[in-house]
């Protein structure tokens, strides 16, 4: 394999976890906890695509809708059931993480046990042919991927940048108690950031889906790598994230150069210790003026 | 006896601490003043080792502290005690004291292999020169905001300890509370407890300036994170600086 | 009877297995979801020392030691962040040293796993009959908790209640937390070691899908269940825990949904718990 075949290999993988790592720090950053069963997210939106397109018959542009719908409600439903009541009650980090512990479980064996364990593939761009671009073999299909994903980044970068909802979710990111005096409804800020984290989420099971397939399983693995992403890239930038996951995406491939492909996990994970260790803010992270 | 020499600390772009330089005199009380955002809690996080200074150093007598983690300045003999008070919610009052008594629970098969038995009026006889009048079984969280505040005071004195750092040691609690720490500050320095060496050194951030008058031997006076006067407490008050500082005349 | 015997058994492994997470977690406040890697990394070590002719007491001690470790390193790396990061760190852990156990052919055999793995020899008494397993695994699990009581009724045990409450306030009195911490953790993987070599002794065979990371379920459940910081909690969880999937048994469920069912029971009583019932059966502390 020649390095123009890794970097596409690295930007198509790079994109899912930007869309992944994106919605994972948003919500991190509203909610100051590790919502674990972000991934499982993305594994409810890939089964409800599979749903719509091969038991429902829908349109594959109506499926995916479908799809980025079930996966913002479940979003939400684990929000509005599980961490509202936990957070009110004013539990820790740690229980809330253990929380989304039992929801990443929670979902994974009912999807096993309602669709079985084996894999599922809606087959749509059966007979594609590669295209040769610089030097790599890719698929329309991946390009558009990955051209789709950064426009779908970008429009979540301008929403949070420029609209009064973005600039609200980031004065609560900032310093909720200082957003609490100011009138800002920190819990209905807190509940949008999981719909909007859950919709990007919902986006990313369809090129999963449509890419590879989908498998109860992928959910574990998808949580740490977009935890990775974004702590590489620097949890409290959006931007960072989204770098930090190209970054992931990236060497994940180029490290199978030297490794069996067995270990791709290992290698994310060596990249997060080195970064825990020398710059645990991320590439882009910022130390804000305020202490504890 | 604690030297805090041209200590500097930026955060991001703010600097909280400019070449900040003042020294505690042994069997001392000395204020730390200065209206909010001075940077007094943030030179208490530097020389208790929570924040690492930019520039500059921190010595007590000889030992030069600049950046140590905090346990080891703990260890060196700063006993400190928080604005808001910190005491850990799950442990009963008897847990806080023995931890606070010496390092011997340190050693994990030592602590299995013995469980000595507890010196109970010894921590009964500390609590009352304290006020604090509750079975050494309570559990933290069931005391009163003034009683976890005494709790902390009782603590930190009852640590082997050269200097004590107090911040705000009578904010948040009632006036009868307030009545009650002041004088038993005073008494300290009449006869020190038992963690200290013969005499008691405090260094105390407190707003309450009739408290300052009443207790300190020397105060230091900061002003957006630069030590604006120090000296005895009737003068630099008056100094006009200082009221410049505090009234923005 | 075979069967009680064999539940016994596997109470007895899990017992030592999640106390030790009890002791990281519930009394020290280090969430450690890659417990069942130290688990693993007992177990292959058991495994692959005896084979290669090592006595079982080395072997069974090199396996407590091996996954103890691996803790300290876990807790240098996140020390400059926030305690979630242990979490997702511990967790990255098992799903390396799963991917280890699986890719690593010349050492552990991958997925055809490690057969034969010799009877437990001590001092020239050799364990073979399942009774005597039995025993030899009950005596274990009564060494471990009564250490493990001596240890947190200790004034060293209060110490590490109190880093789990406010690691600061435990530096300002003179305590190394990091310190601390690491010797809790590496007790903790330690006691998953020794676990991982009675469990690997006792079924004679081992593979990688005995140390997927989704069995961490499990052994947290059986933590917050039982009640953070209580040692009577865990027991009374491991048992209730391991019996309770036995149910699903006697209604004739297919045994391909077996697996699947037992976690996703796992999974909804532990939500339950935290949501009613956060302090478990008998805890005594609580994490906000």
């Amino acid at each position: 394999m020649d390095v123009a075949q890794i970097i596409a290999n690295g930007l198509i993988a790079g994109s899912i976890y930007a869309l992944v790592a994106a919605g994972f720090s948003l919500i991190y950053n509203t909610n100051r906890f590790m919502h674990f069963a972000h991934g499982s997210i993305v594994t409810v939106g890939a089964y409800a695509l599979w749903c719509g397109f091969t038991k429902f018959n829908l349109p594959l542009f109506l499926a995916a809708i479908f799809a980025v719908a079930v996966a913002t409600l479940a979003g939400l439903a684990t929000y509005r059931v599980v961490y509202r009541p936990l957070v009110r009650r004013g539990a820790s980090s740690s229980i809330l993480l253990i929380a989304g512990l039992a929801l990443l479980f929670f979902f994974e064996n009912s999807i096993i046990l309602s669709f079985g364990s084996n894999v599922k593939s809606i087959n749509y761009f059966v007979t594609e042919k590669g295209v040769n671009l610089l030097g790599a073999a890719v698929t329309p299909l991946q390009i558009s991927i990955v051209l789709l994903s950064v426009l779908f980044l970008i429009l979540f970068w301008v929403l949070m940048r420029y609209s009064k909802i973005g600039i609200t979710i980031r004065a609560v990111a900032d310093h909720s108690e200082l957003a609490r005096i100011s009138g800002i409804n920190t819990e209905r800020v807190q509940e949008l950031s999981f719909i909007l984290g859950s919709a990007l989420a919902g986006i990313a099971a369809v090129f999963i889906v449509l890419e590879q397939n989908a498998t109860p399983f992928m959910a574990t693995k998808l949580v740490i790598k977009g935890f990775s992403g974004a702590v590489i890239g620097g949890i409290t930038s959006l931007p960072g994230a989204i770098l930090g996951s190209y970054f992931v995406g990236l060497m994940e491939n180029f490290g199978a150069w030297f490794l069996p492909s067995g270990y791709k996990d290992a290698i994310v994970f060596g990249l997060l210790i080195i970064f825990l260790v020398i710059r645990p803010i991320g590439i882009l992270g910022v130390t804000k003026g305020v202490r504890e | 006896m604690l030297r805090v020499e041209n200590v500097s600390k930026h955060f991001g772009g703010v600097a909280a601490v400019t070449g900040c330089t003042f020294h505690v005199e042994p069997g001392t009380v000395t204020a730390l003043i200065g209206p909010n955002g001075a940077g007094k809690t943030t030179v208490f996080d530097i020389i208790t080792g929570l924040i690492k200074l930019d520039t500059g150093h921190v010595f007590l007598g000889e030992q030069n502290l600049t950046n140590k983690p905090s346990h080891v300045v703990a260890n060196a003999g700063i006993s400190r005690t928080f604005q808001q008070v910190r005491l850990f919610r799950n442990l009963t009052i008897i847990d806080h004291l023995l931890m606070a008594k010496d390092n011997d629970d340190m050693n994990l098969l030592k602590n299995v292999w013995r469980h000595p038995p507890i010196d109970h009026d010894f921590f009964s006889a500390h609590l009352e020169r304290f006020q604090l009048k509750k079975p050494l079984t309570t559990l933290v969280a069931d005391l009163s905001y003034g009683q976890r505040k005494l709790l902390q005071l009782a603590m930190a004195t009852l640590k082997p300890h050269h200097l004590l750092l107090l911040d705000e040691p009578v904010a948040g609690v009632n006036a009868v509370v307030q009545q009650e720490i002041e004088s038993l500050l005073l008494a300290m320095k009449a006869s020190p407890t038992s963690g200290s060496d013969s005499v008691e050194t405090m260094l105390i951030v407190e707003h309450d300036m009739g408290f300052v008058k009443r207790l300190a031997d020397h105060v230091v006076v900061m002003d957006a994170g630069r030590v604006l006067v120090a000296g005895h407490p009737d003068t630099a008050l008056r100094d006009e600086r200082v009221l410049e500082a505090y009234l923005g005349l | 009877m075979p069967y009680l015997n064999h539940l016994l058994v596997l109470i007895a492994v899990d017992i030592v297995l999640a106390a030790g997470l009890n002791l990281s977690f519930g009394f020290t406040g280090l969430l450690n979801l890659g417990h069942i890697a130290f688990f693993g990394i007992g177990a292959y070590t058991s495994a692959l020392l005896t084979l290669a002719g090592v006595p079982f007491p080395i072997a069974f001690l090199a396996s407590g030691c091996l996954a103890a470790l691996f803790a300290p390193l876990l807790i240098l790396i996140t020390k400059k962040t926030k305690g979630d990061y242990l979490a997702l760190a511990t967790l990255g852990f098992g799903l390396v040293l799963h991917s280890i156990f699986l890719n690593w052919l010349s050492l552990t055999r991958g997925p055809l796993g490690i057969p034969g793995i010799p009877r437990p020899a001590v001092f020239g008494f050799v364990i073979t009959s399942r009774f005597d397993f039995l025993a030899f695994s009950i005596v274990m699990a009564a060494l471990v908790l009564f250490f493990l009581h001596r240890l947190t009724t200790s004034r060293y045990g209060i110490l590490l209640g109190a880093v789990r409450d406010d690691e600061r306030g435990v530096a300002m009195l003179g305590k190394n937390v990091l310190r601390l911490k690491m010797e809790s953790l590496a007790l903790a993987a330690f006691l998953a070691g020794i676990a991982g070599s009675i469990g690997a002794h006792y079924i004679s065979y081992i593979d990688p899908s005995g140390y997927d990371i989704s069995e961490v379920i499990f052994i947290v459940s059986v933590v917050v269940v039982g009640g953070l910081a209580s040692l009577r909690g865990t027991v009374s969880a491991v048992v209730l825990l391991v019996l309770l999937p036995e149910l699903l048994r006697f209604v004739s469920l297919p045994s391909s949904v077996l697996g699947p069912a037992r976690q996703l029971l796992y999974a909804v009583i532990l939500l339950l718990v935290l949501m009613y019932r956060p302090r478990g059966l008998f805890g005594t502390v609580t994490l906000e």
